[in-house]
This record gives C-alpha cells, sequence and structure tokens, in this order.
C-alpha cells in the first residue's frame, strides 16, 4: 500500500521507502530524512522575488536580502520534480521538516476500507 | 507504623505562615500557576452533580442557538457603537464562559482570539480578588483588562468581563474584547518601534473594577481618560464594551429564567468538554509524526537581526508537545518578546481558523497540547521586557501551526479542512498620532491591517487581501471614512503589484500596495511595526515559494498636493512608479524598513507600504499555463516571472501561449535543475556552515548548536543565557560618525 506524505511524495508502507509520485522514483528509507535523497540547489531569492524598486537606488526594494536570506530548492533526482523550498540564513543547515512515525502511518491505514480507498492516492489530497 | 505524623509546632508555623502571606501580598503580580496553565479547569460541584446526570444534547443545541445569538446581538451592539478604527473593522469579540473561565461559546464575528486567552484574568480576578473586602465580585461589577501578563495579547487590547450571578453564585462570565488601540504608551496606538521597557506600553491594566452596579465609576474613566490620546475614543468604547456586556448578562439570565440554571451550567460547561475531548480525538486520529519550522523575524524594530523562531509539532497519541526551544533569547529594550500564554494562543487560533474550520475556538480545542520552552526566550519571555509587539513571534507560531498541522493531515486518513499554505502573518498597518482637523488628538492604526492575503490551497489560488491570519470575519475599513476623521488621503489606495504573492502550482493571494499623503497642517505623523523586510515572513508549501519582502517608502520635502495641482501628470498612484522615475523634482526618495518609529510629516509629504502576499503551494511547473497568463494580464506576476519561473512561452502582445514551445521550455528547466542540484552530502560539505553569517546579528540556536546565538553578546547555554540590552542605534550611528570624523582628523 502506498500513501501520500506530501504532494510529491509517497511512502510505499510495506517496502518502506520514499517515491517520486511523479516518476516513481524509488528515493530511499522512508525512516530517513527524505532530504537526503533529493538533490539540492541553493538559489539566489531575487532570480524568484524580483525588485519592485531599484536596487541600485534603495537598499528595500521588496525583495530578499541575499546577504541574509537563501532559497534550497529540493529536486527529485530522477524527474526534477520540485518537492519542497526552504528559505534559510546562508551555511544553515537544511531543515528536516518531516519525520513521520512509519510503524503509526501503517497502523492508521490499516483499516480494510482506507485501503480499499487508497488505490488512488490522489484523492486524498484534498 | 504511620509516617503521616507532622510536629503540631510545626504545622501551627506553616499555618500562621500562610495567613500572614495570603493577607500580606506586597503585589498581586502575574501568577504563573494561572498564566502558563492554559488547559481547562476541574469540574465544579454543580457541574459535576448536573453533568453526571445525563446531557440532553437537543436542550443543549437549543441553548447553544439561544446564546450565540445573544452573543451576535451583542457584537453588533458593540460594533456599532465603538470608535476604534480597529473595533469599527470588526477586531473585537463576545463570549460566555463558564463560573471557572472556560470559554465556552464566542461571537461568529470578529476575532475570537480576543476571548481565547481570558480565562486567565477571570482565574485571576477569582483567585485574588473574589475574597478580597477591598474589591469582591458583586453582580452588576464590570472588570477591565489589558495587560497581556494576566491574560489577552497585548496592553492595545482591552477587555471588559461582567460575572453572571444566580442565587447569590456566580454561574458564567460574559466578555467583550476589544483592539482599543491607544492606550497612553511612549508612542501612539500603543504599539511601535520606540518601546523599549514594560514601562513605556502606557496604562498596564492588571484586571481592575472600572463597573460597579452596571455603570461605569467616573474617576477610574477620567484616570483612563486622562492617560490616553484619544479621551472619547476610550469613553465611547467603555460604554459600548459595558453596553454589550448588560445585554449578555441579561440574555443568560433570561435563558436561565427559561431552561433552568442547571441546564445553563450543564451546556457552558459541556460545551468546553466537547471542544476538549474533540481536539484531543482528532489528534489521535493523526499517525504520530514530527514536524519542525524554524522562521526569522528580521528586525528588531529599531536595528536589523535574525531572530530565528523555532518549532517543532511532534503527535503522539492523543498529545501534542510544542517544543520552542532554540528560539532566539529575549531582548531586553525591544517590544518583540511573548509571553508563552500568547503562543499557546496563536496556536488555538490556528487550529480553529485554518485546521479544523467546523471547531468553535477556544482554549479548550488545545487542550491535550503541552508546550516545552527555554523560559527567557522570546517565545516564553519574563515579565521584565516589553510585549507590545508580542505579535511578531506570536504570527510566527500561527504560520507554524498552520503548516505543521498541513503537514501532518496530508499523510492522514482523514481531514478537516483543505491543505494549503501560509496565510501572510505580519501586521503591515501604518500606525498614526497627533492632531486631526477636528483639533482631536488622536493615535491609533489604519484598518489595512487587515488586509493580510490567503495561502494557496491545494486546488485553488488563495484569496487577495482577504482577511487577516487571526480572523475570518473582520473587515479593512474605508479609505473615505478614515480621510474625513484623520488629516490625510489615500493618495495610493488598495492597488496591486506585480509579485506581492507566493508563486506556485497554485499561488498565493496578493496584496495591496497603499500611501497616505498628509493633509492640513497640524502635527501628525506614521510610524509602522513589521518584520518581513530583509526575510520573507510567509512561506509556501510543497515547493510553493514565500511571500516576497516589504518596505516603507518615503516621498519628503516637497508639497505633492501643490504638485497635484500644478502637473497632476507627474503622479501616478504607484509605489513603483513614483519611486524608481523620480520625476518630482526636489522630493527626497527614500525607502526603509518596514519597521520605522514615529515621525511628524508636513503636508503633501507621502508614506507608503504594502500589505503581504499569501505563499504558494506546489511546483511552479505544474502550474496551468493559462493561469500564468491570466496573473500577468491581472498584474500580479511580471513578464520574467512567468517566462523565467513559471516556463510560458507566449505571444508578448497577444498572450497568445506558445504550448509546444511552453512545454519545451519547461522540459529545459527540469534538465536545468538537474544539472544545478547537488547532493545531500555534497551539500552539506560545501554549502554548510559552522557559524552564522556576520552581515546581520544572529539570535538563536545555529543548526543544533546546544547554546544560543546572542547577537552582539556571543552565545550562551539557554540557562545562562546574558541580558540582552540593544544600544540606541542612533548611539551607534554617532559612534560610527565620530570614528570616521576621528579617523579623517588624523589624515588631515
Amino acid at each position: 500500500m502506498k500513501v501520500l506524505a506530501t504532494e510529491y511524495l509517497r511512502v510505499d508502507l510495506q517496502k518502506e521507502m520514499w517515491e517520486c509520485d511523479r516518476c516513481d522514483h524509488v528515493l530511499g528509507s522512508a525512516r530517513e530524512n527524505y532530504k537526503r535523497f533529493l538533490l539540492i540547489h541553493d538559489r539566489n531569492p531575487r532570480e524568484v522575488h524580483h525588485p519592485l524598486l531599484d536596487p541600485e537606488r534603495y537598499r528595500f526594494c521588496f525583495s530578499p536580502d541575499p546577504e541574509v536570506c537563501v532559497i534550497y530548492e529540493f529536486y527529485c533526482p530522477n524527474c526534477g520534480l520540485m518537492m519542497d523550498v526552504e528559505y534559510t540564513v546562508p551555511g544553515h543547515a537544511p531543515l528536516h521538516d518531516l519525520e513521520l512515525d512509519i510503524d503509526s502511518l501503517k497502523e492508521k491505514w490499516s483499516g480494510s476500507d482506507l485501503q480499499a480507498n487508497s488505490a488512488t492516492t490522489a484523492a486524498f489530497r484534498s | 507504623m504511620s509516617t503521616n505524623l507532622v510536629n503540631p509546632d510545626t504545622a501551627d508555623d506553616q499555618e500562621l505562615v500562610d495567613r500572614f502571606l495570603s493577607k500580606n501580598r506586597a503585589f498581586l503580580g502575574p501568577d504563573p500557576a494561572i498564566q502558563r496553565n492554559h488547559h481547562v479547569a476541574a469540574r465544579s460541584l454543580h457541574e459535576e452533580q448536573v453533568l453526571s446526570a445525563g446531557v440532553d444534547s437537543n436542550l443543549y443545541a437549543e441553548i447553544r442557538s439561544g446564546l450565540r445569538a445573544a452573543l451576535d446581538e451583542t457584537f453588533k451592539i458593540a460594533e456599532m457603537t465603538v470608535a476604534s478604527p480597529a473595533a469599527q473593522c470588526a477586531d473585537m469579540s463576545t463570549g460566555y464562559f463558564t463560573a471557572a473561565g472556560d470559554l465556552s461559546l464566542a461571537s461568529t464575528r470578529g476575532v475570537a482570539g480576543f476571548t481565547v486567552s481570558l480565562h486567565y484574568p477571570i482565574r485571576f480576578i477569582r483567585k485574588y480578588f473574589e475574597a478580597d473586602d477591598t474589591v469582591g465580585i458583586h453582580e452588576g461589577d464590570g472588570f477591565l483588562l489589558n495587560d497581556a501578563h494576566y491574560g489577552g495579547i497585548h496592553s492595545p487590547d482591552q477587555h471588559l468581563f461582567m460575572p453572571i450571578f444566580h442565587d447569590g453564585e456566580i454561574v458564567s462570565w460574559c466578555v467583550c474584547a476589544m483592539h482599543e488601540g491607544e492606550i497612553g504608551a511612549r508612542v501612539p496606538g500603543g504599539m511601535g518601534p520606540m518601546i523599549e521597557s514594560p514601562w513605556d506600553e502606557g496604562l498596564r491594566g492588571s484586571p481592575i473594577k472600572m463597573v460597579e452596579n452596571y455603570a461605569l465609576k467616573t474617576d477610574l474613566v477620567t484616570f483612563f481618560q486622562n492617560s490616553c490620546r484619544e479621551p472619547q475614543t476610550m469613553l465611547a468604547d467603555l460604554k459600548a464594551r459595558l453596553a454589550a456586556c448588560c445585554r449578555m448578562e441579561r440574555r443568560g439570565k433570561e435563558h436561565i429564567a427559561r431552561y433552568g440554571i442547571d441546564s445553563i451550567v450543564g451546556f457552558l460547561r459541556s460545551n468546553v468538554e466537547f471542544m476538549r475531548d474533540e481536539g484531543r480525538r482528532r489528534i489521535a486520529e493523526l499517525p504520530d509524526g514530527t514536524v519542525r519550522t524554524q522562521f526569522y523575524i528580521d528586525d528588531t524594530m529599531r536595528e536589523p537581526a535574525l531572530l530565528k523562531v523555532m518549532y517543532c509539532f511532534t503527535v503522539k497519541g492523543d498529545k501534542v508537545i510544542v517544543d520552542l526551544r532554540g528560539s532566539s533569547p529575549e531582548l531586553f529594550n525591544r517590544p518583540i518578546n511573548s509571553l508563552l500564554s500568547t503562543q499557546v494562543l496563536g496556536v488555538a487560533i490556528t487550529l480553529a481558523h485554518h485546521i479544523w474550520p467546523d471547531m468553535p475556538c477556544a482554549q479548550a480545542i488545545i487542550d491535550c497540547f503541552e508546550f516545552i520552552t527555554d523560559p527567557g526566550s522570546i517565545a516564553d519571555c519574563s515579565d521584565q521586557v516589553p510585549v507590545a509587539l508580542c505579535i511578531q513571534p506570536m504570527f510566527k507560531i500561527m504560520t507554524a501551526a498552520e503548516l505543521a498541522f498541513a503537514k501532518l493531515y496530508f499523510g492522514a486518513p482523514k481531514k478537516y479542512g483543505k491543505t494549503k499554505a501560509g496565510w501572510f502573518n505580519q501586521p503591515a498597518a501604518i500606525i498614526y498620532g497627533g492632531v486631526t482637523q477636528h483639533q482631536d488628538s488622536c493615535g491609533n492604526m489604519c484598518g489595512d491591517l487587515n488586509g493580510m492575503a490567503g495561502g494557496a490551497k491545494c486546488d485553488e489560488d488563495g484569496e487577495h487581501s482577504i482577511a487577516p491570519c487571526f480572523g475570518a470575519n473582520v473587515d479593512i475599513g474605508e479609505s473615505e471614512d478614515a480621510e474625513e476623521k484623520l488629516p490625510f488621503i489615500y493618495a495610493i489606495s488598495k492597488r496591486i503589484w506585480p509579485g506581492n504573492c507566493g508563486f506556485g502550482k497554485f499561488r498565493g493571494g496578493a496584496a495591496y500596495e497603499y500611501g497616505l499623503m498628509r493633509y492640513g497642517e497640524q502635527p501628525f505623523g506614521f510610524q509602522t511595526f513589521t518584520g518581513g523586510s530583509y526575510f520573507p515572513s510567509t512561506f509556501g508549501l510543497y515547493g510553493g515559494y514565500a511571500c516576497p519582502t516589504y518596505g516603507t517608502v518615503r516621498v519628503r520635502g516637497k508639497n505633492l498636493f501643490n504638485v497635484l495641482k500644478e502637473t497632476p501628470e507627474l503622479f501616478e498612484a504607484s509605489m513603483a512608479s513614483i519611486m524608481n522615475d523620480r520625476l518630482i523634482e526636489g522630493a527626497e526618495y527614500s525607502s526603509h524598513s518596514m519597521a520605522v518609529a514615529f515621525e511628524l510629516y508636513p503636508e503633501g509629504e507621502l508614506f507608503m507600504t504594502s500589505q503581504g502576499g499569501g505563499g504558494g503551494y506546489g511546483d511552479v511547473l505544474d502550474r496551468d499555463p493559462e493561469m500564468v497568463i491570466k496573473d500577468l494580464e491581472e498584474g500580479l506576476i511580471r513578464a520574467e516571472t512567468a517566462s523565467d519561473l513559471y516556463g510560458v512561452v507566449y505571444d508578448a502582445e497577444t498572450y497568445a501561449i506558445d504550448e509546444a514551445e511552453t512545454a519545451k521550455r519547461r522540459t529545459e528547466i527540469l534538465k536545468g535543475r538537474l544539472a544545478q542540484g547537488i547532493s545531500w552530502d555534497e551539500f552539506m560539505a560545501t554549502r554548510v556552515n559552522p557559524e552564522p553569517p556576520p552581515a546581520v546579528p544572529f539570535f538563536g540556536r545555529w543548526n543544533n548548536s546546544e547554546e544560543l546565538y546572542c547577537g552582539p553578546f556571543g552565545k550562551a547555554l539557554p540557562s545562562e543565557l546574558p541580558p540582552i540590552i540593544m544600544p540606541d542605534p542612533k548611539d551607534v550611528e554617532i559612534q560610527q560618525l565620530k570614528s570616521q570624523l576621528a579617523a579623517l582628523q588624523t589624515l588631515s
């Protein structure tokens, strides 16, 4: 049985593995930090948030300051899907944001009705 | 042998000491036993007797409808009679509480958060004043509170409580709570960067009996009026709150007469227990797990800083542990510290508004939550530091809870609402003060504070400037109404600007810019107290980007009314056009952070800022190209964003999408990601540093450090934090100028 853990990240409860929900690529053990299995890119926030005011004239130009802010983008290593972004301070380690108890997840999905309903995991997004 | 023997001599001493201390308290300060306990009180004997005999659900539903109608009726009474601009925008709430002080029912409209944290003062009043002959609690009494150390959020919020008696016993409390604003603080409106100590926060109303025999006490009212900038507003709003409480008390007694006291006591308690038990049941449904979030408050309100706030939510069975350790130490002379009770409140509001929208908003719904903190941090500060802008860390825990439960629920079999990204979480309001065109002194806030944009949802875009993160049913007020009362005009009013939303498969709601131009020659000025000028305040979800950053911008040194009259073509109501084109000769153009101290503005000067956008949801490459083009047409995004970020190829004149080229560009972007992305191990080895960057003072835990960084004061273990007393930025600047001068003198 496979359950979506995020919009793009799936857990195979039998094999206890993270998978990409877009390309089915098996990422790694679901008992570890999923980010360890993704590609990471540190992006200048001004590439995403273009300044509203002229940055040459104004320090506060309505765009993040690259000296204190960086965007970590996390991609599926197989298809390039962007699974998460993290705004942080340059040099900070990525945050282990999601740590699901796999045994508990199995237990919650163990009911037969739930298993029957879980064939299409996308149905559980909303 | 029994081991319970007590030396009677010792026991007598203890009894004597206890009796002495109970009668001779030097100061009835905030009581940690009350303030650090958000849990539902135990059943009273009466409640136990009633509920153990069984519950008639249909009867209680009928009572609920009746009391809810009374709350909505009294909300309307207060809303139509208040003078405070925030309360006129529905920044208020009414509620019924149990005798012990647990919130049972709040008004449908407004900001239920105000009533959510008011069990603290009711418990304080009952514990310390009920048996005190100089105070007591009697029928027709009303107690006023505005000091967050005894409950509530911060001093600009003022709340009036009234007990409801039956046969000489307190059986309930009713409350009318609202954001009053002006409270005689160092700065207008009770909030601002220049508040540097608790004693700059204005009147600090521990619970005070302002009402006896259903009438305001004239001497106390006069004292309050005499101590603030808006005496008329103070009086009008005290009367509005009293009118609401009197009607609530009357309706409460009518219900007692109709249904009997047992039914009313049973209903009030049963409603609280339902919320408590239902919250616990819903948590138990979730898979166990932990979600971690971290935010940065990027301004102390006087200088740039990176103040980390860490929130770790762990679900274990039917309990939630909220671990706030690692957050920045408290700042002794800056107003952005938060009491633990404020953090607890933020979680309750978020659960009710964003995660369980079918649940009532009350503290009881998070009875199964426990909080772990570093005492002396900005998430659990001491009583010695100012908290006027505690909404900074409070709004952060709201987004933290919003995102944490979005993630915890995503993999759960059952959900109670749509998964969505962060709601904008900063108080982006202009606070004004001075003398109005009607010759009244004033100090309060623009209703624009409520114009926050919603986060993107899992299946649709977020709403533009729809409501604040803390209350779904409030308003932003009318520009014309403010212009009639106050000496400024909205030279720019509610204009969307491109890029002011979190991008993603579904984008966050956009938010508007606005600019106030001073009108008239009386002394009058502005201030702001918002973070998110260097580092985005509100995050997206699952690959969705955050909102951008913001600032305040000014055009000074010129009366723009003359420009508008003589050369109107030079003025376009757009912040970007005004600041980038700089067409007005002789004017001074400058940009600043979103936290600027109060300054007077002469006639014709312009002060501009922006409300904030919601976080985005999902990968930008998943966004339907048609929706990208619609965003472009509506001015929500720039052309570069459509082409470079969303990867949409279109005709620049007709906006017709080239589907084949779009697919090709998106494939190229995906390939680019695979080429530029590096592995975890390489990233950790090449990008992660053992120390925070030196550019801006850092406060809080860096990576997994045991010690907390304390900005310019080094680092220390949480139990050994130094007092962090920031120097006055003006002194720092003077010192820098002196050094430069000395260097120049040496050269010459």
